[in-house]
């Protein structure tokens, strides 16, 4: 048998500048993450100052990640890179880097969609993932549920109409006062409260398709903050964010149930940032001891975003030859459609 | 400067609303950008949703909050910004906020105070309100800003 092939991986298309090295029998031989840390103070991402960090740090991230990993550019056989959808300043550092590495070492140049890195990371994790399947993607940029034949064969079934439930999770947290992002700080403070205390809107629950709607829901709790003067440390913050996540996760829980049952797919794929909500996980842990589907969660710390991802996603794409031509650029907004 | 209210309208539903997005398309031109002010979740992107389904724009317009700015091809280019996220002048470069406003498509840009320095001379702001906190009542302003030289 062959050795494993080895792939460095680069991700910058938002906040974070990492690098990870893996291989094509889904071993993580290091995964460096530099969490940015100065757009907690701004409340979000402020992408200037993001493109700007990646340039200072994508090097010693790189150095660190083939130093982990206990080899040198030599021994890598490909690399990959996340080249859309996110910042466009940010994604350019990343690309550019990788460009730049494949074509001085003479390797092939791999580029990952970002979502797709979020989904294919559960390989990683599990061995026995079998096509087809159906993955619930639920990020601060995306909701779409898709299913997959294989990488490159999918269908987009459902997806948010306005925003995206990172999104929600993220305006609301903001309203709150919460650091950026605010989605954990909703979670942790959701723990405390009721969850039935207050009835906010399930938008798109009951139409017979796969579509989420999350700004109706944001209008009515940002408008229900305005009536309601609440004040931080009080049963109300609590209640709220119990009543607020209560009604996303709900939303997210019931579509995915209804894609699981009318495709009679019995594989489902959790895939990021919101995929690390407690609530979420619970849900659906819950329903597949009962009902039997096969699910797949990543562990929380490789829910948000890392370069392990787009390796895992690089090594299908490794073993079916698909490299990616030196002219490629990067996108904003190209989404999962556009592979 | 002259501000010229061109629609200054209460409406009850999102159906109202459209229909003010829709007209507003019609008086539309190259080149024209448009500022979109009010507090989350009063309909700014649903605005621009329905300015762009009048424009023959067939795919959906979501909000690009997280990517700052979203293409659509409709009867001619548009550019969706949101600056929800930016905090300081300088970061509009990094998204070249200038140089699309000199692409000859329709701009529309969501939370501009932060750019309200890089407006063009003219342009038009819209501005929702919410009325008396009413879940789906909002007062429409439409405004033709010209500054003066």
């Amino acid at each position: 048998m062959s050795r494993p092939q080895k792939i460095l991986a680069i991700e910058t298309s938002c906040d974070d500048t990492s690098a990870a090295v893996v291989d094509t029998k889904y071993n993580i031989l290091s995964n460096i993450i530099s969490s940015q840390g100065i757009h907690e103070k701004f409340g979000g991402v402020v992408p200037e100052l993001a493109s700007r960090e990646h340039i200072k740090g994508i090097l010693p991230v790189v150095d660190a990640a083939l130093n982990r990993a206990v080899c040198s550019l030599e021994h890598i056989d490909a690399i990959a890179v996340a080249v859309n959808p996110g910042l466009i300043g940010s994604l350019l550092v990343g690309v550019s880097f990788a460009k730049g590495l494949a074509a001085s070492l003479d390797k092939p140049l791999i580029a990952v969609n970002h979502i797709l890195g979020h989904v294919f990371v559960n390989f990683i994790e599990y061995s026995d993932i079998e096509f087809p399947f159906i993955s619930l993607i639920v990020s601060g940029g995306h909701t779409e549920l898709v299913k997959f034949y294989s990488i490159d064969e999918f269908d987009v079934l459902g997806r948010t109409v306005d925003d995206a439930a990172g999104e929600a999770f993220d305006k609301i947290g903001k309203l709150l006062g919460f650091k950026y992002p605010g989605g954990p700080h909703i979670d942790a403070y959701a723990k405390k409260g009721d969850k039935n205390k207050i009835d906010f809107p399930r938008p798109m629950l009951h139409q017979n398709n796969y579509d989420f709607s999350f700004s109706g829901l944001k209008t009515a709790a940002s408008l229900y903050l305005k009536e309601h003067k609440i004040k931080k440390d009080s049963d109300e913050i609590y209640d709220f964010c119990s009543s607020f996540q209560n009604a996303i996760v709900d939303v997210l829980f019931q579509k995915t149930i209804k894609t699981i049952k009318d495709s009679s797919l019995k594989n489902l794929l959790l895939a990021g940032g919101v995929a690390a909500n407690s609530q979420l996980r619970n849900r659906f842990e819950r329903y597949s001891k009962k009902d039997k589907i096969k699910l797949y969660i990543p562990s929380i710390k490789l829910c948000t975003d890392n370069a392990v991802m787009i390796g895992a996603a690089a090594i299908q794409k490794l073993k079916k030859k698909k490299f990616t031509s030196m002219k490629i650029n990067p996108s904003p907004t190209k989404g999962i459609r556009s592979l | 400067m002259n501000n010229n209210v061109i629609i200054r309208k209460k409406v009850a539903s999102i159906k109202e609303t459209a229909k003010i997005a829709e007209d507003f398309a019609n008086q539309l031109q190259e080149g024209d950008v448009v500022a979109l002010c009010g507090e989350l979740g009063t309909g700014k992107t649903f605005f621009v949703r329905k300015v762009a389904e009048a424009l023959n724009y067939e795919n959906l317009v979501t909000s690009p909050t997280f990517v700052i700015l979203n293409i659509y091809k409709a009867d001619m280019m548009i550019y969706h910004f949101d600056l929800y996220r930016l905090e300081r002048e300088q970061e509009l470069e990094n998204v070249g906020f200038s140089e699309y406003l000199n692409k000859n498509g329709i701009v529309f840009v969501e939370w501009p105070e932060v750019a309200k320095n890089f407006l063009p001379a003219e342009y038009y702001l819209v501005k929702f309100k919410i009325v008396q906190d009413k879940r789906k009542s909002r007062e429409i302003i439409i405004k033709k800003i010209e500054k003066k030289e």
